[in-house]
Formats: C-alpha cells, structure tokens, sequence
C-alpha cells in the first residue's frame, strides 16, 4: 500500500541506512571530518522534515510555522542550560513537552481554518514565539544562548560528535519506525483519509478534527526534540531557529524528497543541506542556483525525488 | 422503542434569497421505506445534507429517536446510527475499494485511535469489509482505486460504505441513478432486503423503483411537502400527477 513496502523502495531505505551507518568512519578514511557535523546536522532536520511531512504530507495540512516547535525545543534546551548542562533525561522530554503544548494550543485555533488561512495563520503563532524569544532578555535577545556543553546522558558522552551522531541517526530510525507503523494503523488512515475527503468521513462517524489535532500535536513534539538536538549540536541557541524563513526550509526538504512518504523528507534535508554547503563553496548566491534547481525537481518529479530514486510512483 | 426513527418539524433552509427547504415536516417510522421524490431542485439532496449535518437548517428541528439533533456535529449524529450514500460519489481519491470500506468498518466501530497495528492485515476491519464487497459485487475490484472504477461501481461502493458502519438509518440520494438495468434490479432487490433489518429514505427518480420499494411516499415540489401518503395514495393525488408525475421526469 505504501511506497516504503515496495521492493525497490526497501532496497533503496536499507542502502541508504547502511550508507549512514559507515558514514563516520569513511568521512575519516576521506579526511572530510568536518562533513560529519554537517551530516548530524541533515539527520536532525530530517527528524523535522519528517515531522513536517506527518501533517503535511499525509495530514494535508500545509503549515508554515514549524520553526516555532524546533525554536521551542531548542529554547527549552538553551535556558534549562544557563546554570551548566544538565541531563538531556530532563531537557529532552520537556523541550518535546512544551512544544506539543504549544502545538495543542496554536492548533485547536489554526485546524479550523483551511488553506491559505491555514498556512497563513501558522506563520503568525510562529512569529510570535519569534518576537517573544527575541526580545526576552533572559533568552539573550537577538544574540541567543550559547551553550557550555551538551546536554548529558547516562553511558553516552555527547561531546564525542560520532556518539552524537550514531545517537541523532538512533532517534531519526526509531521515529521513521514510529511514524510508519501510526501510518498504516486506524489513526493513520484516517488522517489520510481527512486529506482526501474530511467530510466524508465525518459522514461515517469519525471526528476528523481530533485526529487531526493529535496529529499536529505529535508533529510538533517531534520538531520540538529536532530542537533539542539542534541546540546540542552547535551548542548554541539562535534566534534564526525561529525564523519563518527556516519554516520554508523544512518544507521545501519535504517537497524535494517526496511528500507522503517515509523516507523522502529525510532525503530532502540531506539534498538541500548538502547542495547548500557545495554551492557555498564557490559562490554566496548560491540561493541563485538553488532556487531554479528546486522547481525543476518540482516540475519534472512530481512527488519529489524519493519516488524518483527508489523507482516508482509516490503514494498518492 | 416507539415513536419515528427520524422526525423533521418545521425544517426550512435558504441560500441568498432562495428558499430551498420550507416548513418541511416528515417523520420516518422504524423499519419504514420512505422515498422522497420529487423534481430537480427541488430541494431533497439539501434535505438530506440537513438531516446529516453537513447544512444547518435556518428553522426547524431535527429529531432521531425523540432526541434533538439540530445542533450536534455531522459526526456525531453519524455515530447515533445514521448513515447516508451521496448522489454525486464523495470517495477518497487516493484509497482502493478495500481501504474505503475498511476505513467505513472501522468509523462504526468508534474512534481511529490506535497507533500500532495496521488496517490492512486486520481481521477486525478486513472480515467485514470483504463481506461488503461481496455483498455489492466489488470483490474483483479490492484493489482498484476509485479514479479507476466505472461510474457504476462507485455508486456501489457508496452503497456499501453507507451499510458498512451498521447504521439503523439510511440515507440513499439516487442510489440507482446511472446504473444499468441489471445493477438497478440488483440494488432495489438489496434494498428490499434492507428493509427488514432498518429505516430507509430514498431519494430517487426511478419511479417503477420507488413505487415497487417504498411503504410511504413524500413528495417534494419547490421546497415544500405536496403530499405524503402510501404509494397508491400518491399515484392517485391530483395535484401530484399534475405537478410532477404526469411530467417526464
Ligand atoms: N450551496 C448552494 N447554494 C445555493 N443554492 C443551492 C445550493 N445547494 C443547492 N442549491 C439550490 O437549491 C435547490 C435545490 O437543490 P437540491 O440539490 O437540494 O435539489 P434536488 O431535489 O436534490 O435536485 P436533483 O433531483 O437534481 O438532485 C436548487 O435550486 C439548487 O440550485
Ligand atoms: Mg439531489
């Protein structure tokens, strides 16, 4: 039923976590250390992407806010760390917590809009968390917080970037797991289902806006923790986490990789992220290229790159 | 449990300056067929999207069971135990015939808030969505998607998504209409069938239909109810005959 379950489709997923898998050490053998931090840095966007794709792709609800649930989980992350790090058993679990609290307020208000309403209604709570934090003294304005260190977990020294990244790759797996198993299960195909027809299936019994709720909720605790784990990576907290600019970043991660399936989102963050850092290199216009390089994946493969590479069409 | 299954008191409903529904009263007996005809336009698809929810009637009150239901979400009124087949087919583009009747089964028996297992190896959802699609004859097609079926078949897999959440009443609007003659006799023999187990209104315009089907007959002109009555009732009503039957329609 889904594009994952297809043969090609697990081939290419399970050649590209093998890939991730042996990543650190071959960046060693090719001398390219410094790639790692910028591979860490694609996995845990990815997270976001996913996140995204959860409410975007299968949910159908376009939202440009998303930067507000990292920013807030990087924010939970940043303050809780002023007084030294602390453990991430506490700041982790928190920063997911209060962005799915800010996900249930925002979206009990926003869901009941449709369209461009919608998109433009979520980039409004997001900039509102982009002011608070902004301008809060404590959260140090527009300047941010920088951290003295990660975060700390028992058996694990964060402070190794390979521990750090085999642990970013462990969440982003097990999440991709999560996410595939809600998916295919009742709550799954009612979320779908809402996208393609919600007043049908209010017409059989189902109240779509719960589930679409909870949907939106779970999409932003996921960001919240890719907060978290982007606040630990640089170790510091900017302000431009909560910028909408980067709300636009994570979506166009999910449309380049393929909307509505697993896998795609993930790949979106590593293209965009990765084509970024070359194009960097040889010219600061690089949004120049970028941009042209984008709306030709979106005219010429429709639903994204993931259904392009892994050979066959998307589920629609 | 006596009393009407359904019962419409004074339900009106206005788009702009155009009256629609007027005044409408109707009451549906349990186990009754009763079959709404009338012109086009002349306001039974509005009727029913009142009686559903999907539209809030300007006036009137809408009871199922002696319970008010005028202001309780679509959703709601659903999960009483009525349920409705659309006269232009709303199905979900993206979804096969076995996914649209496991997502019915699964809207009948509650909520969709389970996170681990998956719909499609479900015994729970899969058994009865399979017995629906023999029942309507759509067992070869399980893993079409809607934009390939024919017209035909999704008016069949409207029929069987409606019965799929195990309602006690049913809403059809025009269930027969662009079927073949073999499917339409198919249909009206189901429907017969149906009758003995719940309360049925018919929207159609198939009158040797409804006049083979139905224990009761209301017939809609203009938004307003001309008459309601046993079928040998309506055939004889002057004013009917004049107005709509003596019309080709
Ligand atoms: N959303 C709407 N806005 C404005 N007018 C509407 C709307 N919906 C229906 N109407 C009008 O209300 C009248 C009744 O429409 P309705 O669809 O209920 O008729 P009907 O009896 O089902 O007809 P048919 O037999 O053709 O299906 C028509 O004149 C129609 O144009
Ligand atoms: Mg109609």
């Amino acid at each position: 039923m889904a594009a994952e379950t297809t043969r090609s489709g697990l081939v290419f997923c399970g050649g590209c976590f093998l890939l991730l898998l042996v990543l650190p050490p071959l960046l060693d053998l090719a001398g390219q250390q410094y790639l790692l931090s910028l591979a860490c840095r694609a996995l845990i966007y990815g997270l976001a992407a996913s996140s995204l794709n959860l409410i975007l792709g299968y949910g159908g609800m376009v939202s440009l806010g998303h930067a507000a649930f990292v920013g807030i989980g990087a924010y939970t992350v940043g303050i809780l760390a002023r007084s030294g790090p602390g453990s991430g058993l506490v700041a982790w679990p928190l920063a997911v917590v209060l962005a799915m609290l800010f996900a249930l307020l925002t979206g009990a208000v926003s869901l009941r809009t449709r369209g461009m309403h919608f998109i433009m209604i979520t980039l409004a709570f997001a900039q509102m968390v982009y002011f608070f934090f902004t301008s809060l003294e404590t959260c140090g304005g527009t300047d941010g917080i920088p951290l003295s260190g990660r975060n700390l977990l028992p058996g694990l020294d964060l402070n190794d970037d390979r521990v750090f990244y085999y642990l970013c790759l462990g969440l982003l797996t097990l999440l991709l797991f999560l996410l595939h198993r809600l998916i295919h299960a009742r709550f799954g195909r009612v979320l779908v289902g809402s996208r393609e027809n919600e007043q049908r299936l209010q017409v059989l019994g189902l109240a779509t806006f719960g589930h679409r709720l909870l949907a939106y909720c779970l999409a932003g605790g996921i960001a919240g923790l890719a907060g978290a784990l982007l606040a630990n990576l640089g170790e510091y907290v900017s302000p431009s986490m909560l910028h909408w600019t980067r709300s636009g970043e994570i979506m166009v991660m999910v449309l380049l990789g393929g909307t509505g399936t697993l896998a795609g989102p993930v790949l979106g963050a590593f293209v965009l992220l990765f084509l970024e850092d070359y194009l960097a290199m040889y010219t600061e216009h690089w949004m120049a290229i970028l941009g042209p390089v984008l709306i030709l994946v979106v005219l010429f493969a429709r639903g994204g790159l993931y259904p392009l590479l892994a050979g066959h069409g998307r589920q629609r | 449990m006596s009393g009407p299954v359904l019962q419409l008191a004074g339900v009106g409903r206005s788009f702009g300056g155009l009256q629609v529904c007027h005044g409408i009263d109707l009451a549906l007996e349990e186990g009754e067929l009763h079959a709404l005809i009338g012109p086009n336009g002349a306001g039974k698809t509005t009727l029913l999207d009142i009686i559903t929810g999907l539209l809030a009637a300007d006036s009137g009150r809408i009871f199922f069971r002696g319970r008010d239901i005028s202001r309780l979400p679509v959703h709601r009124r659903a999960r009483l135990g009525m349920a409705r087949s659309f006269q232009v087919s709303s199905l979900l583009p993206s979804f096969t015939v076995r996914e649209h009747l496991a997502l019915a089964v699964l809207a009948g028996q509650g909520s969709g808030y389970r996170f681990w297992r998956p719909v499609a190896s479900d015994p729970a959802l899969q058994e009865p969505a399979g017995e629906l699609m023999a029942r309507v004859g759509l067992m070869e097609r399980a893993g079409v998607r809607v934009e390939a079926l024919a017209h035909g078949e999704r008016r069949l897999l409207e029929i069987a998504m409606a019965l799929a959440t195990g309602p006690e009443l049913l809403l059809l609007d025009e269930p027969m209409a662009g079927l073949g003659p073999a499917s339409a006799r198919e249909l009206a023999g189901m429907i017969r069938r149906l009758k003995a187990s719940l309360t049925i209104l018919l929207v159609e315009h198939d009158m040797k239909a409804v006049f083979a089907l139905a224990d009761r007959i209301t017939v809609l002109v203009r938004g307003e109810v001309m008459a309601t009555g046993r079928p040998e009732e309506i055939r004889n009503h002057g004013k009917v005959q004049e107005a709509y039957l003596g019309s080709p329609c």
